[in-house]
């Protein structure tokens, strides 16, 4: 099969992020040069997707939520939208949830969790008394949501891994309860430190927030399960992949599949069934190891969601990456290149 | 069932519990010495010589402590131990004071904000490679002998340093809670005053502790060269008559005023309020 180029989805505007041709690197100093790690990357989420992106560790899930949350500038692409913005500096139309928690040590499990609260409320919510009983009322269920009630008067260096995680996840999506806000949640691991039913309950937890308010999500997670459980598309981002050019020219991480994933009724039984078993397998075999590597050619058969794309033809692809002085780089977004 | 136990040992090795009481005592052993050994060769220098200055009994000592603390000066009519406690702990205290809420402002600004820090950062390193003691002259120049002079060079003694760790600290705090905030629509002003600010003061509390040795020895320098009561003054004034009974006890109250203070410090930082600080994060 011929890698041909599969055109992209119509923009109509609405997209929570609309990203393309897109590279970004390190300096590495063994090199001399920038490091590829995301290496041509199209995707385009539309409003109130529930995105579960995947792939082997180090190839660059948290790079990419860092260019959407706008913790860094994307070093070169074509297009880069989020929420209809080139992504400036972070604010609160973008939430995150760390990987490594990122909670105020000085502040309590309850003050934690309500200082969203304390930065956003107006004026007039800070004086009127109702809308502080609403808060409190939100901060004690989600508490209570958390399993966190008991340690709501703890600080963070005193809490359990999981327990911190918790806090993290409580601390932004209160704010999509009492706000609205934010749009876009980026979740990197969020529920990486949970135990097995902690875990669960909160998948059914964010199921539920995103079933009311239809915010989109993007959601990186190293259980596979959990992905394609929650997703309503997983993504799988790898660096394990193959393609008839120099090996320099393969570094960096590609999408190498888009899957649409069907409803399931917030039900954890569907878990059990063979369809659902049978596509974690596959996502685990073509994915994930370092010896099955899918061929560029072959990314097009994968990228069955509607919204996938891939821009560049094979012969653009051979030459392209950061540092690539292939004749057809993309626009830089600030002009330059 | 036998009773399991092994013999740990109370003071060699690496397992040694030497125990509250038996601990203590130790403690003390090598103090008595020293005090012992003074007592010892005072007593046989007095048998020499009953005029010996230069190593006063405990009983001189505490005759010329007597006299400072009750008898009034004759011509001020004021006390002198109060006097000169009181005109160097409001020195301190100032230099302190000022040190403190310099470093944490402009330390806080440093760290966070890199243009702060590209506009001040290099004349701060250099001031802080600037000898205070070198720069008396000039200050006491610059200021005259009064009390701003002793209180610019405890200030400027000790806050440049701090106002570099502040500065250093504040911009190692991990960035991750920085964009947090802000996503939580924090605004950057928010940011400093909310996440880092309150952060940053058992870190200067700390950092006051450190710099509590450094801000005496400016005092007592300070007052040493142009002063007219202090504790360093009094004790400048009474090397002039080879007083020893006076000097030692000083000495050893500018110690224990220091001890005082680093309890006090110590006292802050067990506050209820700063809990979360010093233990491990994650
Ligand atoms: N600040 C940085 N400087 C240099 N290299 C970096 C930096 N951040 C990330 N990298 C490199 O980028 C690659 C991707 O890192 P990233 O953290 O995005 O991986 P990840 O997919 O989130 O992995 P994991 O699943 O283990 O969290 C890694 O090879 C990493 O070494
Ligand atoms: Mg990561």
């Amino acid at each position: 099969m011929d890698f041909i180029p599969r055109p992209k989805p119509p923009i109509t505007g609405n997209e929570s992020i609309h990203l393309e041709d897109a590279y970004h690197g390190y300096f590495d100093l063994s090199l001399r040069r920038t490091r590829t790690v995301l290496n041509d990357i199209d995707l385009v989420v539309s409003r109130g997707e529930f995105v579960s992106l995947v792939g082997p560790s180090g190839c660059g899930k948290s790079t990419l939520l860092k260019l959407f949350t706008g913790q860094e500038i994307v070093q070169r692409a074509k297009n880069f939208e989020v929420l209809g913005l080139l992504p400036s500096f972070p604010d609160r139309t973008r939430g995150v949830v760390f990987q490594n928690y990122g909670l105020a040590p000085h502040l309590t499990v309850l003050r934690n969790i309500l200082l969203g609260l304390e930065f956003q409320a107006s004026l007039l919510q800070r004086f009127s008394p109702s809308w502080w009983k609403r808060a409190k009322d939100m901060a004690s269920k989600y508490l209570d949501d958390m399993r966190l009630t008991d340690a709501s008067d703890k600080y963070p260096p005193e809490l359990s891994g999981g327990m911190r995680q918790r806090v993290a996840i409580a601390q932004t999506l209160i704010t999509i309860d009492l706000f609205g806000m934010p749009d876009l949640i980026c979740m990197d691991e969020s529920y990486g430190a949970l135990d097995a039913s902690t875990r669960e309950d909160l998948q059914i937890f964010i199921l539920k927030l995103w079933e009311k308010y239809k915010k989109t999500i993007v959601f990186v997670t190293h259980n596979l399960e959990e992905a394609v459980f929650l997703g309503t598309r997983v993504v799988v981002l790898s660096q394990f992949w193959t393609s008839d050019q120099p090996a320099a020219q393969q570094e960096g991480s590609r999408i190498i599949m888009d899957i649409p994933l069907e409803s399931h009724a917030m039900s954890t039984e569907v878990k059990q069934t063979a369809a659902f078993k049978e596509l974690t397998k596959y996502i685990l075999d073509r994915g994930f190891n370092p010896k099955q590597r899918l061929h560029v050619a072959q990314f097009n058969a994968d990228l069955r969601h509607p919204n996938s794309f891939s821009s560049l033809t094979r012969e653009q692809c051979a030459t392209a990456f950061v540092d690539g002085s292939g004749a057809t780089s993309p626009q830089s977004l600030d002009g330059k290149t | 069932m036998t009773e399991l136990k092994r013999s740990i040992p109370v003071f060699w090795g690496l397992h040694a519990r030497p125990g509250m009481v038996f601990g203590r005592i130790l403690g003390l052993l090598p103090v008595a010495l020293v005090l012992g050994l003074y007592m010892f060769v005072s007593h046989a220098r007095h048998l020499v010589n009953a005029d010996d200055k230069l190593m006063p009994t405990l009983h001189q000592m505490s005759d010329a402590m007597k006299t400072i603390m009750t008898v009034p000066d004759k011509r001020s009519g004021k006390i002198l131990f109060v006097e000169d406690t009181k005109a160097s702990l409001k020195r301190l205290g100032m230099g302190i004071g000022i040190a403190a809420v310099a470093s944490y402002f402009i330390g806080i600004m440093m760290g966070m904000f890199p243009g702060f820090r590209a506009l001040l950062g290099p004349l701060v390193v250099g001031l802080s490679n600037v000898n205070p003691l070198a720069l008396l002259v000039i200050i006491l120049v610059a200021l005259g002998v009064g009390e701003s002079s002793k209180v610019f060079l405890i200030a400027f003694g000790i806050g440049i340093p701090m106002m570099r760790s502040i500065a250093g600290m504040a911009e190692r705090m991990p960035n991750e809670l920085t964009v947090k905030a802000l996503t939580l629509g924090a605004s950057q002003f928010q940011v400093l005053y909310k996440i880092v600010a309150p952060q940053m003061l058992p870190r200067l509390i700390d950092l006051i502790r450190v710099s509590l040795g450094a801000a005496w020895m400016f005092v007592l320098a300070a007052e040493y060269v142009a002063a007219t009561e202090g504790l360093g003054f009094r004790i400048n004034l009474q090397q002039r008559y080879m007083n020893m009974a006076l000097i030692i006890p000083y000495v050893i109250y500018i110690s224990l005023l220091a001890y005082t203070g680093d309890l006090l410090l110590q006292g802050i930082l067990k506050l209820p309020c700063f809990r979360w600080y010093g233990k491990s994060e994650d």
